[in-house]
């Protein structure tokens, strides 16, 4: 009797713990949907997973990419060390944090005060955002070199237009160490301030209408209005393209690439201009390995704490 | 408190006119109910006098003075939302002070104090006047909705459907409520309903808009056993009235195009009952029983003509049944071929007294008068 009950569970284990009617050809659904679910895993596994964790296994030590045949030592943490100790790794992070927070102010007024602007109802407005989206279709490279042209001191607009204004003679945007971080500022805004007004547009165009008529008849002016319905309501869209366009701004390459790359001397030597140059022209891998976990856990965690944030904002 | 006044106002959307010409006078203190279907122009004329509209022509008066281009604010008057609008970001608290914090009131945050809980302890809010606006329940919401205009004390009060986008339950209590601040108050509203019954019950005076005209302005009773046109009688009474064509009815009086009674005045006989002479019976088929509890409401075709009638339940009637149906001659109204109601006067006692229809034989002793 004992041995029967105690007997009957395992046997049952045995058989996938399913039961028959689940079972096509001896497969269960678990196991079914297992299979299907397989090859993409191993595409991640062998494009995304696997690349991170040879990446991070680098970062541990010497290897250089351009000496196939130089024995390969484990460093330990002497990468890591380096970096956190080094000036230009420093000042590339420095760079990075001038763009990211100036680029993210500028368009963020911008944006808002376009999406402000052309949330009333006019002839052709649907034409107008068309328009004024146009730049953010573009490819960043292209978007890079059009506007060397335009930057150029004797044949570039951008010069042209500036002495139109005000009468400072010729000078160089890109060749000027204090000029070109603000050229990328300018070149970001001008693709991107679409992007951050097309999100704020769907945030105001979903403010209900009636909460303002509500507050017009409690006697809340336009400003207490703005305050009070317009930028807790548009908050959380606007948070979220803020989040899109950091992170993007954050690995910013081939737009500076294209511009700068880098120069003049280190001026505008962002974090992901800075790796390429240690990876692919300095050829030490091992160091670039290990500050692209940095730059990746840097980001990551950044994003997360963001993310938590936002969601606070939008449930309240 | 204030009266309000709307002297031939119209208003139109590009083509379409949404208010026409209309004119209405609110007493001080009275609880108007504007009823309409979907379209009638009910909302765009609580708009016009709100000032959240324009209107193309015609006055807006509020306690006497002329206030059709005043701006919203300076107006006086609060309005109750149908979807609440309630300001999300804030608590209950915030909310019901909010208008009171207007820069024009310069009101001391003391008395925005009293102010709030006493509205508060009035709609029965108190314990929810730290929540957040938005994790309140429909009911809750619109409570606090009616505490927002209830705080400001304005002059006129404007409801735009309040109850509507609650439950069946929840609605019938706060109509009940909402009825007994207003007596407590004194307040004037102007109320705007496509409900029936929320019209009947609340009102001290009911309009009936359709399509931007206003049809009848009158109390809820006058306007329920008298109405001027077969629009209001249609839209008053559930289930509605039953139109049937003059002919079908056998009624011969000139300009008359149809009559209607109302399902209640619809009684059922027993098919074998001994004709008592005076009131002519119909029969008809049972083609549906709707047992409501307190009543039934039983659907017949009546050649072609449907048929609606309450009766008391318990009636031993089911589908496919044939029955015989009476309606007293004097309950049934006329109306000409345009809807408007043709009274049966005195002098037209006799004129129509030689119908060949099964019930116009005394079709004409109605009792009502033109008056």
């Amino acid at each position: 009797m004992t041995q029967v009950s105690l007997k009957a569970p395992a046997i049952r284990r045995l058989g996938g713990g399913t039961g028959p009617r689940q079972r096509v050809r001896g497969l269960s659904d678990r196991a079914l949907a297992f299979y299907f679910v397989l090859p993409s895993l191993l595409l991640l596994l062998a494009i995304n997973i696997f690349p991170l964790a040879w990446n991070i296994y680098l970062s541990f030590t010497n290897y250089r990419a351009n000496m196939p045949g130089f024995p390969v030592r484990w460093v330990g943490d002497l990468n890591y060390a380096r970096l956190l100790g080094s000036e230009d790794v420093w000042a590339a992070m420095q760079h990075t944090a001038h763009f990211v927070g100036w680029a993210m102010l500028i368009q963020v007024i911008l944006g808002f005060g376009l999406a402000w602007l052309l949330n009333r109802k006019f002839k052709g407005a649907g034409l107008f955002i068309t328009l004024i989206a146009l730049p953010m279709m573009l490819s960043k490279a292209v978007v890079g070199t059009f506007w060397t042209y335009i930057f150029q001191p004797q044949s570039g607009i951008f010069n042209y237009i500036v002495n139109f204004f005000a009468d400072v003679g010729e000078f160089t945007m890109l060749g000027n160490a204090d000029l070109a971080p603000w050229a990328l500022i300018l070149v970001d805004t001008w693709m991107w301030t679409p992007f951050i007004m097309l999100i704020v547009l769907a945030g105001l165009r979903s403010v209900p209408q009636d909460l303002y008529e509500a507050a017009e008849v409690d006697g809340a002016s336009s400003w207490r209005q703005f305050w009070t319905i317009t930028v807790p309501m548009v908050l959380p869209f606007l948070m979220l393209a803020v989040l899109f366009r950091s992170i993007e701004c954050f690995k910013l390459f081939d737009m500076v690439a294209e511009l700068t790359s880098g120069g003049p001397g280190s001026a505008t030597e962002l974090a992901n201009i800075f790796l390429k140059r240690q990876a692919f022209e300095t050829w030490r891998t091992g160091y670039a390995a290990a500050f692209a976990v940095i730059l990746f856990v840097t980001t990551f965690g950044a994003a997360n704490i963001y993310v938590k944030f936002w969601t606070k904002v939008k449930e309240r | 408190m204030a009266e309000i006044g709307l002297d031939a106002i119209t208003k139109s959307y590009n083509a379409t006119v949404a208010v026409d010409d209309v004119s209405l006078r609110v007493g001080d203190g009275e609880f108007f109910v504007l009823l309409g279907p979907t379209g009638a122009g009910k909302t765009t004329t609580l708009r016009t006098i709100a000032g959240l509209e324009m209107p193309e022509r015609g006055r807006v008066t509020i306690g006497g003075e002329d206030v059709t281009r005043a701006a919203p604010a300076e107006r006086d008057v609060a309005f109750v939302f149908q979807q609440f609008s309630l300001y999300p970001h804030y608590t209950v608290y915030d909310n019901l002070a909010f208008p009171l914090r207007a820069p024009a009131r310069r009101m001391a945050e003391a008395e925005i104090d009293r102010r709030v809980r006493k509205v508060a302890e009035q709609l029965h809010i108190t314990p929810k006047l730290g929540n957040q606006a938005t994790r309140l329940s429909g009911g809750e919401m619109q409570r606090v909705s009616i505490g927002r205009a209830l705080v400001r004390e304005p002059a006129v009060y404007l409801m735009d459907e309040p109850l509507s986008s609650l439950d069946a339950k929840l609605r019938e209590g706060l109509r009940v409520e909402l009825k007994h601040l207003q007596v407590d108050l004194g307040a004037t509203i102007l109320y705007v309903t496509h409900d029936q019954v929320e019209a009947l019950t609340l009102a001290d005076r009911i309009g009936v808009l359709h399509e931007g005209r206003l049809l009848q302005v009158d109390t809820p009773r006058q306007i329920y056993n008298d109405p001027d046109d077969a629009v209001v009688a249609y839209q008053l009474g559930a289930p509605a009235i039953n139109f049937l064509p003059a002919d079908a009815l056998g009624l011969d009086t000139p300009g008359v195009a149809s009559g209607a009674v109302r399902p209640e005045d619809v009684t059922l006989i027993a098919a074998d009952a001994p004709a008592d002479g005076s009131v002519p019976a119909v029969d008809a088929t049972v083609t549906q029983v709707e047992r409501l509890g307190p009543e039934d409401v039983a659907v017949f075709d009546w050649h072609g003509h449907t048929l609606r009638a309450l009766l008391t339940p318990g009636q031993a009637i089911s589908r496919g049944d044939v029955v015989a149906l009476r309606f007293e001659p004097d309950k049934i109204m006329l109306f000409d071929a345009r809807g408007r109601r043709v009274r049966r006067g005195a002098d037209r006692n006799t004129a129509a007294g030689h119908g060949a229809g099964p019930m116009s034989q005394r079709a004409d002793t109605g009792v009502r008068n033109a008056g």
